[in-house]
């Protein structure tokens, strides 16, 4: 028989709210206007799980609702699997809030349930939110133990027997109708069900009672798709409080940039980008991108530079749920410092391009670039940052005689008298691509001592290119 | 008494006839009359004020140092220059240009923002920047601090001064345009006086840049030999 282990948890979206200080918070169902889940600071002040919003709200005055959101929580439910994927193989979402995990393959690899358990438990108690389970010979029975809060670790056969005997009929998934029917013939307990041979029930119920009596005893198959983790990271994060200053954004921002870390350092992966999408009130969603070049994993980094690039994001709304996406993951290339090279950079090159675009903008941190043309402007091109541009050696073949040390990116036309030192240097080029280039260049010095790079067009139009600075 | 004395040399206003100068490590500047007015050339740290016209020479006299201090395969870092750097240029002279970086930013803020991270990271050996607007002393100060975290120098290149009150650089020249190359002056020096102007021939590193009737005028004028004064 396979040993199956069902983890239920009873207040999802609650607790993976993210919360600050200590509120009572409650989640409320919008149709029925009953409460779902409630926190302890909530229950401290005597409201239950399934009261009405109107008494709810009479005996706590400040209490916190959110609206009940089932994709919440099976987004949720999603990383959690994700999460315990590390640990265990053979999970089975069972959404919107329970997990089926299949035990006794992973026996060969853990020495006994304990150990199994132990590690598990260890690992939920990292994601931070209650938990209930239950052991059982079939996945439909662990869920009905876990809906009762067994929490009990056993895999003796007999005694998870008596506690399904023992379960009621209102906690199963069966339809009122059919418990209305059970409780007419005198069965109220599970147990008393189970005593009835299948071929029996099957003669006088239809067959929902039958599949639910014979997946519950291990009679029948229950068909399970098991969780494959997807490569990538993406984590949503509901906030307490509308936030409308930037620099608040820091601490959750942080939280899940903790995940981030964790997620890549055991897949021994770096991220190149983080796309934050910042969830607005009554407006589109904002985004901010943030980059560091060469991959990086560390929450605190990753702190560093969306602080730089948030810097000069302006809301035009108050932000109410973070959104972050890890973009291009890329394998962690472990780098080699010589342990007597001197002085150490406090700073790798690839850090500090990453934070100069992460404040000042991706364009405005380049590198130059040489280009195999004639045409002066296109010759000298500027790139972003990569070390790998131009190879070297390369590059000698293409510089002709003295060029200026700045380029105007618009030639200016010549205004001053100058009196010409060098020259003609003719370029006539690019008639094969619409950008044709005719000029005679010359080296002037005007009455200043300025030195300039000026051509002559065909029109004998004169212009300042470059200045020799 | 002693407090008033105590007062005066915090605030630098005392001379020691015993005070020694720290040692400065130098990197020659390519510019023998450079060298000599400056007992070796430009610091490896410090921030170094350059008051010129653009477009008459002044890059090309930081060129040859700025090649000769980069032996670790640092980065030289251009920032807010007037106009896109040529790469044709910088190759030519023996630049590798995966260790030229060319920033921009928009803001006298950001620039300084910009020259101070890099220049205290460490992977830095020079700093190019062109500020927009007036300096203030503390500002100054905070590049100084980056530099020698940094191991660094930072060349701020303006046209004219534009603060009313002395700016704490390590050595600020004032440069003028001259037929053979440069006149320079040094207006203010860490441990040493100013001076006059100067001429700095650029010949020798840049021979189609000077106008070639100047030679023979170049004869008249006498440049004493570097190291004349040693013999004697």
């Amino acid at each position: 028989m396979v040993l199956w282990l069902y983890v239920h948890f009873p207040a999802l979206q609650l607790d993976s709210l993210f919360c600050d200080g200590h509120y009572p918070v409650a989640i409320v169902n919008r149709q029925k206007g009953e409460l779902l889940q409630v926190n302890k600071e909530a229950r401290q002040q005597g409201i239950r799980i399934g009261m009405g919003l109107g008494s709810a709200a009479a005996l706590c005055a400040d209490l916190q609702v959110f609206p009940y959101d089932q994709k919440l929580e099976k987004q949720r439910l999603q990383r959690i699997a994700q999460w315990l994927y590390l640990f265990t193989a053979d999970i089975a979402l069972d959404p919107p809030n329970g997990l089926f995990i299949r035990v006794s393959h992973m026996l060969s690899l853990y020495t006994s349930v304990t150990h199994f358990w132990q590690t598990l438990q260890d690992a939920l108690q990292r994601v931070q939110v209650g938990y209930q389970y239950a052991f059982a010979y079939s996945p439909s029975a662990a869920k009905l133990l876990a809906g009762h809060a067994i929490n009990q670790l056993t895999d003796d056969a007999s005694v998870i027997q008596k506690q399904i005997a023992l379960c009621d009929l209102s906690k199963t998934p069966l339809s009122v109708k059919l418990q209305d029917k059970l409780k007419r013939i005198g069965i109220h307990k599970v147990g008393d069900l189970l005593q009835l041979a299948l071929p029996d029930i099957a003669k006088r119920f239809d067959i929902e009672l039958v599949t639910f009596v014979g997946q519950l005893n291990g009679q029948l198959k229950q068909v399970l798709e098991f969780y494959h983790p997807p490569e990538q990271f993406k984590h949503h994060l509901e906030l307490l409080f509308e936030v409308s200053n930037v620099s608040v954004l820091d601490k959750p921002l942080y939280k899940i940039y903790v995940l981030l870390q964790r997620f890549l350092n055991l897949r021994g992966k770096l991220a190149q980008t983080l796309l934050i999408e910042l969830h607005l009130r009554d407006e589109a969603s904002q985004f901010v991108k943030v980059t560091a070049g060469q991959g990086e994993a560390s929450a605190d980094k990753w702190l560093a530079l969306s602080k730089l690039t948030l810097e000069s994001v302006r809301l035009n709304a108050p932000v109410v749920a973070l959104t972050l996406e890890a973009q291009s993951l890329i394998n962690h290339a472990f780098e080699r410092n010589d342990l007597f090279a001197g002085q150490q950079n406090s700073m790798s090159p690839q850090e500090l391009i990453a934070q100069l675009q992460a404040k000042l903008g991706d364009k405005q941190v380049t590198q130059l670039q040489l280009v195999d043309d004639h045409r002066p402007e296109l010759c000298s091109r500027l790139c972003p940052p990569d070390f790998s541009v131009t190879p070297k050696g390369y590059e000698h073949k293409l510089v002709p005689a003295l060029r200026p040390s700045f380029l105007l990116a618009q030639a200016q036309p010549l205004h001053e008298k100058v009196e010409i030192l060098h020259g003609p240097e003719r370029i006539n080029t690019g008639w094969w691509d619409q950008h044709v280039v005719i000029r005679d260049y010359f080296i002037a010095r005007t009455e200043q001592g300025r030195w300039l790079w000026i051509y002559r067009t065909p029109q004998q139009n004169w212009y300042v290119h470059g200045l020799f600075s | 008494m002693n407090k008033l004395i105590e007062y005066l040399e915090n605030k630098q206003l005392v001379w020691h006839g015993a005070y020694k100068k720290p040692q400065i490590t130098t990197s020659s500047s390519g510019y023998h009359e450079l060298d000599s007015q400056l007992e070796g050339g430009f610091a490896a740290t410090g921030v170094i004020e350059i008051l010129s016209d653009i477009a008459i020479g002044e890059l090309r006299l930081l060129l040859p140092s700025l090649l000769k201090q980069n032996t670790q395969q640092k980065f030289w870092i251009f920032i807010a220059a007037p106009a896109c750097v040529n790469a044709q240029m910088l190759v030519k002279q023996g630049f590798d240009l995966n260790k030229v970086l060319f920033i921009q930013p928009t803001t006298q803020q950001e620039i300084l923002w910009a020259a101070e991270l890099c220049l205290k990271s460490g992977c830095c050996c020079s700093v190019l920047m062109w500020p927009h607007k007036a300096l203030d002393v503390h500002q100054i100060k905070r590049l100084q601090l980056a530099c020698e975290k940094g191991n660094s120098r930072t060349f701020i290149l303006r046209q004219q001064r534009t603060e009313s009150i002395s700016l704490p650089f390590d050595l600020s020249l004032s440069l003028k345009a001259n037929e053979s190359g440069l006149l320079a002056k040094v207006n203010k020096r860490r441990y040493a006086w100013p001076s006059e102007y100067f001429a700095i021939n650029m010949q020798a590193h840049w021979p189609e840049l000077v106008k070639q009737n100047t030679l023979k005028q170049a004869l008249h004028n006498v440049i004493e030999f570097p190291f004349a004064r040693e013999i004697i």
